[in-house]
């Protein structure tokens, strides 16, 4: 735990505060919980009925503001909204009268208090107005005061208008009054308003996992709406006028907010999370983002229904202790069971449904807590299937089965579990360096921090398998943190570095990502380099101006032939093609390939602004499409049209200049290289590269070809390039990580067609633009391998590899898994990783050859020369329960090694060609 | 997971590249249409459930690259299908043509108990287009269905959800029958039925 100061402290008071009220809600709460939407308002934990001595328990707090018109919504009917105020207070602990709320009232505990002495302390409250009439007349007028004064901002400052007293309400008070120290929110989920949904909501969510009732803004019955720069009171509310920013803004003075990136508003219905003094763990959760989104939202909100209603498991509600010693990986639940307010139906599902059951039990109580509420499906507001009914929309969850959603939500909490240790880990190092800071080798990067450099090595020693624990570990090289910039690269050449070394330098750094003109230079390049497009030691190496000179203009020379050799190609089949279309609509072969090239460059990188196509065109093209077919005339973008002018025929999308450059290119290489043609996948690597190289159509062909050089097997017709690829990695698994490996065999995965995506197009899909660009230039270093790409799917896998070892076990699982890691897979945790892997395994090579060497030795005297099998076996064999070949494969070996008669137990293992492949790396 | 695979309908979706399959499993299972697909690279697929004849079924569906040359990898995926759904664009005659050849492959790599009484389903895809970019005329398609064993046949439009509905119901219809005649042929029973697990919640939700 390395959470600030002031954050543990807070926590600390929060824990009590929030465990006195979770054990009133316990003892208040009656287990039943009936399908009859209105009994759950008795139920309600917060409901403790408080009597006519509402104020009774409550103190004088400073009311900071307050905002009428906020409803609770018990059911969906509008006759049962409780209009309300909520409002933001202040109590000040230190006043003598003691006017200090009584917030222990549930275990008469007052530490809570005391933890905060002297300190003010604030709470938002919400009072329903019916509680209001019965507090005293001046309580009544505070209220409306303060709003008055919200209204108009400008008229009087807080300071001058004095301080309003109000009486505070209960902690929680009939109808749902509340109010809740800040400290012990954790989080508060913000809907604004919207053509779908009328009125804006917040939901508060308490440490622990507990929700408040969801609070409605009836902005439009507020005096709001009776100020005139409202024009339009039939439109929903513009976004800036609707009741909760404000009250935002005032939380945001008095503790700290973060919004959660988890939400996209964009996606869901403009959701957002707002973290109340969220922990750094926290904060690095909701910051980072997951590409992934909450798996169901609702389509309807909700009224308030007992899913907003801590639920009775009372057991399973963390006790004080507990909360004292929150762990981040409590912290997380806890983040994710409020989360779930927008997925907690779907959870309940997943979780409620037979299949799941296994799992259950070994849930986290907040996660557990969801399972089979009863009553849950009856409200949940989804129409039961009416029996026979066509047409019925009935629209499953979009989970694809109870287990791979148990294993996406175990991946968040093991990352953030790994995360946090890796937190722990750093900051005790920093305390050991402090204390002897001389040690340590300094790497080539001096200014590296000292932290940094340890955290990413431990991160990636604490995913290590287990068998390798007892080798020492490798430390990765990897800072990406010191990107190469154009001054280190010209260096490299004033300095006279061979190639090698400028490779290693890419592979450990990679290129500046600035968009200023001298680095996109630099890469640039850098990939004519990697590409071998043009040499590096071209105009020769050395320092100096004159140096520098001669290497711009001899590269520039480079290009400007490599342009005309370019332009040639395209002319000769632009030529043709021209020609042939006169006379009987241009070459079958060449129109088939055009259609499949168009339709692929259309979607490309869609989401790019490079490629992106501008609405008006874009709903031109709408009319302007046509399938390629025999008759594809002359006039609907005909073969080789350079798309400058037209609107366009193909996939959906209309054209745009740079979409029509990516087709030009493929169709160029499809001539250049006809035994291959076009294959789908191509266009994800051009794109890219397209950019890398300005948007310069002929250097972008050249890349291509150099990207091709290296990966044409990956395209073969008869797949046997891919087909290796997959098998080789097998191989790697099985030696790397058998447990993983024998898990795959019994879930039928072990072709890893869940792998292909990844290896077809290194990456591409898997990872956002800017970062597959970070990672192409780092595996065409071919630094340590000129397959370092298995590695990095290794590396994946391996990190995943608890979750699809426990959670999955059917091949479709771990294939949708796979698909639906997209966009979450950090990219420099896991080059460290691929790297330790790579070493780990050059090492076990290594130790394998020496140790056959001596066994090798021994047998000599023996009678029999040992067959090399081409299949690697490992000592740690997989799985020997799963059937087929490789099974066979294994038991031959096992019976072999039976009778090899120098063995004396230890086995012997073989490293395959292939594996052996993964070794080779770029060489001068 | 005997229980699993009797309420899974394993369903294929074929036809050559850019007809629209993934649009079309997505228009059905989460009723949106995107511009932002990309080609499709390996395999993918999407659940959804719905009642067949008074059953609940999970319906899964399987969207696979559409250049031949992929195919080859398809095995693993056509393994264990119960509906083969194949797909052409009216605006390609292209596409059209080659349907004869995703069925062949279908058939091989598939390999069903059954291979003449097969349930395939064909859409045209793509009818929110001009009428005057139609390559393919309703007729062709359907003397072709019929000449395949009277195949059904839709024409659909992903993009406005036109006739989506109705097309995987009938898929999912002729899947189920499909997969009651796998089970016959494997022969082993299977108690469990998800619709029976979940008929309790049928109750009125007032």
């Amino acid at each position: 735990m390395t959470e600030e100061p002031n954050n543990v402290e807070n926590r600390q008071s929060t824990s009590s505060d929030t465990s006195s009220l979770i054990n009133v809600s316990t003892q208040a709460h009656s287990p039943a919980t009936t399908n009859t939407s209105f009994d759950h308002i008795t139920d309600h934990p917060l409901a403790e009925s408080v009597n006519k001595d509402a104020t009774k328990t409550g103190g004088k707090a400073r009311l900071l503001y307050c905002k009428s018109h906020v409803s609770i919504h018990p059911t969906s009917f509008n006759k049962d909204n409780i209009s309300g105020y909520l409002g933001i207070v202040e109590v000040d602990h230190s006043t003598p009268h003691s006017l200090a709320p009584n917030l222990e009232s549930g275990n008469g505990n007052d530490n809570g208090a005391a933890a905060v002495g002297g300190q003010k302390e604030t709470l938002i409250t919400w009072v329903p107005n019916e509680l209001l009439e019965r507090m005293d007349e001046k309580d009544r007028e505070g209220y409306k005061r303060v709003e008055g004064r919200n209204l108009a901002p400008n008229t009087k400052d807080e300071e001058e208008d004095g301080f309003v007293f109000v009486s505070l309400p209960p902690p929680k008070g009939e109808k749902y009054a509340f109010s809740i120290p800040i400290t012990s929110i954790y989080s508060v989920l913000v809907y604004p308003p919207s053509l779908s949904h009328w009125y804006g909501s917040a939901t508060f969510n308490l440490m622990g996992g507990i929700s408040l009732p969801t609070l409605y803004f009836h902005d439009d019955e507020s005096p709001l709406l009776a100020s005139p720069n409202l024009p339009n009171p039939s439109q929903p509310l513009p976004r800036a006028q609707w009741g909760f920013p404000p009250f935002l803004s005032l939380l945001e003075s008095r503790a700290t907010l973060v919004r959660s990136h988890l939400l996209t508003s964009r996606k869901n219905m403009g959701a957002e999370l707002w973290l109340v003094n969220p922990s750094k763990s926290d904060r690095e959760v909701h910051e980072a983002g997951l590409e992934e989104e909450p798996e169901t939202i609702p389509t309807q909100r909700k009224p308030i229904t007992p899913e907003t209603v801590p639920y009775p498991p009372k057991q399973t509600y963390p006790t004080a202790a507990v909360l004292n010693t929150t762990t981040p990986k409590q912290t997380l639940m806890t983040s994710l069971s409020n989360l779930t307010n927008l997925s907690r139906k779907a959870a309940s599902q997943v979780l409620s449904h037979p299949l799941a059951q296994p799992v259950v039990p070994h849930l986290p109580p907040a996660v557990r807590s969801l399972v089979n509420v009863p009553g849950e499906w009856e409200r949940t507001g989804r129409l039961p299937p009416k029996p026979g009914k066509k047409n019925n929309t009935d629209v499953a969850s979009e989970f694809e089965s109870a287990r791979l959603y148990l294993a996406r939500w175990a991946r968040v909490v093991a990352e953030e579990g790994e995360r946090a240790r890796r937190d722990e880990l750093a900051s005790k190092a920093r305390i050991q360096r402090r204390k002897s800071s001389t040690s340590l080798s300094t790497s080539q990067s001096g200014s590296l921090s000292p932290v940094e450099d340890l955290e990413s090595s431990l991160g990636v020693f604490s995913m290590l398998p287990k068998s390798y624990s007892k080798r020492p570990i490798p430390n990765p090289t990897r800072t990406p943190q010191h990107p190469i910039t154009a001054r280190d690269w010209e260096s490299f050449a004033a300095q006279g570095r061979d190639e090698l070394y400028v490779r290693r330098e890419i592979f450990k750094r990679g290129f500046s990502d600035s968009s200023e003109p001298e680095e996109v230079k630099a890469r640039r390049e850098g990939w004519e380099v990697l590409l071998g497009i043009i040499p590096w030691q071209i105009g020769g190496l050395g320092g100096g101006e004159t140096g520098k000179e001669k290497r711009t203009k001899q590269r520039e020379e480079a290009r400007k032939a490599k342009r005309q050799v370019y332009n040639g190609l395209k002319g000769k089949w632009k030529k043709e093609a021209a020609k042939e279309n006169e006379i009987n609509g241009g070459r079958e072969d060449w129109r088939e390939e055009w259609h499949r090239i168009d339709v692929d460059c259309r979607r490309t990188d869609r989401n790019q602004p490079i490629y992106a196509v501008p609405s008006s065109a874009a709903h031109k093209g709408d009319h302007e499409k046509e399938g390629g077919g025999a008759n594809t005339s002359l006039r609907r973008g005909s073969l080789g049209d350079d798309g400058q002018g037209e609107e366009e025929e193909g996939g959906a999308a209309a054209l745009n200049p740079h979409i029509a450059a990516l087709r030009t290119i493929l169709m160029t290489y499809h001539t250049y290289s006809p035994e291959l043609g076009y294959v789908q996948g191509m266009s994800d690597l051009l794109s890219p590269i397209y950019v890398v190289f300005e948007t310069n159509e002929a250097d972008a062909f050249w890349g291509l070809v150099g990207v091709m050089k290296m990966m044409e097997s990956n395209f073969l017709r008869d797949q046997s390039g891919m087909k290796r690829k997959l098998s080789t990695l097998q191989q790697l698994i099985s030696v790397m990580d058998p447990e993983l490996y024998a898990h795959l065999e019994r879930t039928d995965s072990l072709n890893l067609f869940f792998c292909f995506r990844w290896i077809l197009i290194n990456f591409k899909r898997e990872f956002k633009f800017e970062q597959v660009i970070k990672l192409w230039e780092v595996l065409w270093t071919n630094f340590y391998s000129d397959q370092f790409v298995l590695f990095v799917a290794l590396a994946i896998l391996q990190s995943h590899r608890d979750v699809l070892i426990r959670y999955l076990t059917e091949f479709d699982e771990v294939l949708k898994y796979a698909n639906d890691l997209s966009g979450t897979i950090d990219l420099d945790t896991t080059l460290a990783q691929a790297e330790v892997l790579f070493l780990s395994f050059r090492t076990l090579v290594e130790d394998l050859d020496k140790e056959n060497a001596t066994l090798e030795e021994k047998s000599k005297e023996g009678l029999r020369h040992r067959r090399i099998n081409s299949d690697i076996t490992g000592s740690s064999s997989p799985s020997k329960k799963g059937k087929g070949k490789e099974r066979d494969k294994d038991k031959e070996t096992e019976e072999e090694d039976g009778d090899e008669p120098g063995k004396k137990g230890k086995e012997r293992r073989v490293i395959s060609d292939d594996l052996r492949g993964l070794l080779i790396s770029w060489k001068a | 997971m005997a229980s699993r695979k009797k309420v899974l309908l394993k369903v294929i979706i074929l036809g050559d590249s850019g007809v629209g399959k993934t649009s079309l499993m997505n228009q059905y299972v989460n009723k949106r249409f995107s511009n932002q697909y990309k080609a499709t690279i390996g395999a993918d697929f999407l659940t959804r459930e719905l009642v067949v004849d008074d059953r609940v079924v999970t319906m899964q569906l399987w969207d696979t690259a559409g250049q031949e040359r992929f195919q080859s990898l398809g095995v693993a995926f056509y393994r264990g299908a119960d509906c083969c759904v194949l797909v052409y664009d009216v605006n390609s005659s292209k596409s059209f043509e080659a349907l004869d050849g995703w069925r062949d492959e279908f058939l091989v790599q598939a390999s069903p108990h059954d291979p003449e009484n097969f349930p395939f389903v064909v859409l045209g895809n793509k009818i929110d287009m001009e009428e005057s970019k139609r390559m393919v005329s309703q007729k062709r398609a359907m003397t072709w269905c019929q000449a395949k064993g009277n195949i059904p046949y839709f024409e659909t439009s992903a993009k406005e959800a036109i006739n989506v509905e109705q097309a995987f119901q009938t898929i999912a219809k002729n899947a189920l029958a499909q997969e009651a005649e796998t089970e016959l042929y494997n022969d082993y029973p299977d108690p469990i039925r998800i619709d029976s697990e979940n008929s309790q919640n049928y109750g009125c939700n007032c």
